[in-house]
């Protein structure tokens, strides 16, 4: 690990899946922060800096795509992934606006997580 | 009149009858009493014959003394006693020697009769002494008595000479003058009586009677004749009392007869009316007329007035010739009936039209026939002539209506078959004709089955419905036609109208349709899939997404590659190697794999679900299907599901792809994602080979098809049943023990939802399938 910690933060309602991303990365060497909510997730971001936020859209309370600007005001270096359940869901155009593209955004279920950590890579040399 | 009938006695039978009698009465009555009077007069000549022979014996004597003795004097009165008598009025006396001797009265010389005095000299007279003078010539008739005067002396007689005595009629005259007198009167006397007596009865007996009866017959009349009777006043049974037994008879004779007349009259006037008044009421012209044109008309009924809107009269006596009336260019053919009909002496009938007097152009139908003399030479023309223009109108109507009818049923898209009771064919439409080949001429009256096999397994109901009178139907009836499978539905109507028997069957080939239905059943069935699926793929797609993850972590963390995994088991005083061995002979690793091979499943179902929901179509754009179908020959045979059962790369692969085919718009990974699913199942169905003789082997079309591509997918394999085929498309609808059933329907729901196109499948078992796809050329709407 010469290159410092890449810092995630992972936000979905579902444990089983938050658990398990979570672990994975964390088996890959990510320090991960894991969060049920958008309300939650902007409690961690207001006390630690992250490089990249992995965001379900259908959350309890306010849903991934508002969680997604108010994190980028927190912490504006803050890069984004989307991995959601949702079959018809497309991306906001405000949120294209900020750079997300159809790259970043994941669908489950996936059946091997090496693309999201791959992708968690990419962004977090982007920097 | 009476006064004409009154009789004038001059003038009457009685008169004339009388005159007549009394005429002849005359005649003879003045006949017989001229000949009475004759017989008179003869007598009494002779009498005075005999007279003047008396007298000459009176004097004979004497005259012969005196002459002897030559006395003159004696001779002298005696001659003049001699003229003394009435019956004499002459004397001659003359000598032996002839010579005149005594003359006096009425004498004869030769023819010369007349007076002369008397004069006696017996030496005799001179001629010029007895000459009788030219003014005493006598007229009256004379007669005379001749006599000799002989002189008789001893034995000796001498004859001296000659007397003559001469008498007239005058004499006679005056001897039955008074008889004759008395004969006259008595004639015309009895005449006279006779006249007034005959002329008086006869008025009694004849005159009055027959006046009588001249008068009362005046008084009979048509009126009284039942009632009247004449007698006549006479008596006893004569011929007046039979003139008025006959009177009477004949009046009796002449009322019966007058009555039988009347009868006869009423019976015959009433026999008019009524033939009168059919003829009149024959809906039609009623006519004699000459044989040639315009025939001209001898007689016509009234029935002419509503014919041909001219009176009867007008043809009678108008100068209107019926020729006239009829069309010109109908002329011909109605000469033409006529003279055939008169020829052949046959009655004739003819339809023709004529102008009716208002313009109009009426039919009419002509029944008639020529009557001939003895000889057998047409006389003239009779017949009936009836306006059969409703008929004609009726008639055009009806063909008409039956050839609306006709194109009515023959538009119709069905088939539709009327049979009679024995399942004969009585009529059948355009469709009927078009489906079995086999024209309606032809069918009738054949068995339904022999001209139409199709229906031959409805026959029962065919029967059943004539026989219950109900409507018999069924869906879908299977048949084969050049051996093409097709489906109809099949309903029986019965004819239940009165005197009709049979029914009516109409048949809808419903093949396209049914294939239509089900096709429409499969995509809303996909319909249905696709949005329950888009309902509930997140809160599945979470839990498996759970279930994969996790898997994953186990996995990985039960790995004796991650550096984490080597600390954690020594921190805990384990060897992962052993662990690893431990796990491997318990299959537990196996297991966990398998668990996320389902997970895996599961996810590809339901995004295979998800795919039933319609989506936009922003990824349209023409491509080769040629260099599509390549490309997906070229996945399969890198698909790793696939090349564990067997080797793509044996299946023959034959690319029959029509160089002219333009670019098909449309989505190219789903396109693909058909052809995948199609090559995937052929190549399952091959695996597993009906006849090991035959090599697998897929045969690629592309074609056009007017504006629609049409790609076919053709494998050897074993093919489907028709009870597979059917549901072949169904989601979730599969033969195979591994598969989802969606493989072929989300196929189909892409080729139909989301191109726009069709997708059917033709297989016999045994035979191979053959999967067709038709995509349109342009993207419409």
């Amino acid at each position: 690990m010469s290159s410092p910690q890449v810092r995630v933060l992972v936000v979905d309602d579902e444990l089983s899946v938050r658990i398990s991303l979570a672990g994975y990365l964390e088996d890959r060497g990510f320090a991960v922060l894991s969060g049920e909510s958008a309300e939650e997730a902007l409690e961690l971001l207001a006390a630690n800096p992250l490089d990249v936020a992995i965001v379900d859209i259908r959350l309890p309370g306010m849903d991934g795509n508002a969680l997604i600007p108010k994190a980028a005001e927190i912490q504006p270096a803050l890069k984004f992934l989307i991995y959601t359940g949702s079959v018809d869901y497309r991306l906001p155009g405000f949120l294209a606006d900020t750079g997300i593209g159809s790259e970043h955004v994941f669908r489950k279920p996936l059946s091997d997580l090496s693309v999201i950590a791959e992708a968690v890579r990419q962004l977090s040399r982007q920097g | 009149m009476r006064s004409q009938r009154r009789i004038r006695v001059r003038n009457s039978i009685a008169t004339k009858l009388l005159r007549v009698v009394f005429s002849l009465y005359l005649v003879i009555a003045v006949a017989v009493t001229v000949a009475h009077m004759v017989m008179e007069y003869r007598y009494q000549r002779s009498n005075i014959s005999h007279d003047l022979e008396d007298i000459q014996k009176t004097f004979e004597r004497g005259l012969a003394i005196d002459m002897w003795h030559l006395n003159e004097e004696s001779l002298r009165s005696r001659v003049e006693g001699m003229l003394e008598i009435p019956v004499i009025v002459g004397v001659k006396i003359k000598n032996a020697n002839g010579a005149d001797v005594a003359v006096g009265g009425v004498i004869a010389h030769g023819d010369v009769v007349g007076i002369v005095g008397q004069r006696v000299d017996l030496l005799g007279l001179s001629p010029e002494e007895t000459e009788i003078g030219e003014d005493e010539r006598y007229t009256l008739g004379v007669f005379m008595h001749r006599f000799p005067i002989v002189y008789a002396h001893e034995e000796e007689t001498r004859q001296l000479g000659e007397a003559t005595i001469y008498s007239n009629t005058s004499v006679i005259y005056r001897r039955v003058k008074l008889g004759f007198l008395l004969l006259v009167i008595n004639a015309v006397v009895k005449t006279a009586a006779l006249w007034v007596i005959f002329l008086w009865f006869s008025t009694f007996l004849l005159r009055r009677p027959l006046a009588a009866l001249a008068a009362a017959t005046e008084n009979v009349s048509l009126e009284n004749l039942d009632s009247f009777r004449v007698r006549i006043e006479t008596s006893g049974r004569n011929e007046l009392k039979v003139l008025e037994e006959s009177f009477n008879s004949m009046i009796g004779n002449l009322h019966q007869s007058l009555c039988e007349r009347k009868h006869a009259e009423e019976a015959m006037r009433q026999s008019e009316q009524q033939y009168r008044s059919l003829v009149q009421n024959i809906p039609g012209l009623v006519y004699r007329c000459k044989l040639k044109t315009p025939w001209r008309v001898e007689q016509m009924s009234e029935g002419a007035l509503d014919l041909c809107g001219y009176p009867a009269s007008s043809f009678l006596e108008g100068g209107l010739d019926y020729g006239d009336l009829v069309l010109p260019d109908d002329m011909p053919v109605v000469k033409r009936a006529v003279e055939a009909g008169v020829a052949a002496h046959q009655p004739y009938g003819v339809e023709y039209r004529i102008r009716h007097r208002q313009g109009s152009v009426r039919f009419v139908n002509e029944q008639g026939r020529a009557i001939y003399d003895e000889h057998g030479k047409p006389l003239w023309l009779e017949g009936v002539i009836l306006d059969i223009t409703e008929r004609k109108r009726v008639e055009e109507e009806m063909g008409r209506l039956r050839l609306l009818l006709k194109n009515m049923i023959d538009s119709m898209p069905s088939s539709l078959v009327a049979v009679d009771a024995e399942g004969r064919v009585t009529h059948w439409n355009r469709k009927a004709e078009e489906v079995t080949g086999v024209s309606l001429e032809e069918a009738e009256g054949q068995p339904l089955a022999k001209v139409f096999p199709a229906l031959e397994v409805q026959l029962a109901q065919v029967r059943e419905a004539i026989r219950q009178r109900e409507t018999k139907s069924a869906e879908k009836v299977e048949s084969y036609t050049n051996g093409e499978r097709r489906l109809s539905d099949v309903m029986v109507y019965p004819l239940v109208s009165n005197g009709v028997e049979g029914a009516v069957i109409r048949v809808d080939d419903v093949t396209e349709r049914v294939h239509l239905e089900e096709m429409m059943i499969q995509s809303e069935k996909m319909m249905s899939v696709g949005g329950l699926a888009a309902g509930m793929a997140h809160e599945i797609n979470n839990p498996l997404s759970g279930i994969l993850q996790n898997i994953q972590v186990v996995l990985d963390r039960l790995s004796t590659d991650l550096p984490a995994n080597v600390d954690a088991a020594r921190d805990v005083g384990i060897d992962l190697a052993v662990l690893s061995a431990y796990m491997d002979r318990r299959k537990i690793i196996d297991m966990l794999e398998s668990v996320r091979k389902s997970g895996e499943r599961a996810a590809r179902i339901v995004e295979n679900m998800l795919s039933f929901s319609r989506k936009g179509d922003a990824n349209v754009i023409p491509h080769d299907l040629g260099e599509l179908l390549d490309k997906t020959v070229e996945l399969a045979g890198s698909d790793y599901d696939l090349k564990k059962k067997y080797d793509f790369k044996q299946i023959e692969i034959v690319r029959e792809y029509a160089p002219d085919l333009p670019e098909v718009p449309c989505e190219a990974t789903k396109i693909q994602q058909v052809f995948l699913n199609l090559l995937k199942n052929g190549a399952q169905a091959m695996a597993e080979p009906a006849d090991p003789t035959k090599p697998p082997r897929f045969i690629l079309r592309t074609l056009r098809e007017g504006d629609m591509a049409r790609i076919e997918v053709e494998d050897s394999g074993p093919g489907v049943s028709e009870d597979v085929r059917k549901r072949l498309f169904e989601p979730f609808f599969t033969t195979k023990e591994v598969g989802t059933g969606l493989g072929l329907s989300v196929s189909y729901f892409i080729v139909t939802e989301n191109h726009g196109g069709t997708m059917v499948v033709e297989s016999t078992l045994g035979q191979g399938a053959k999967f067709v796809i038709r995509l349109p050329l342009q993207r419409g709407t």
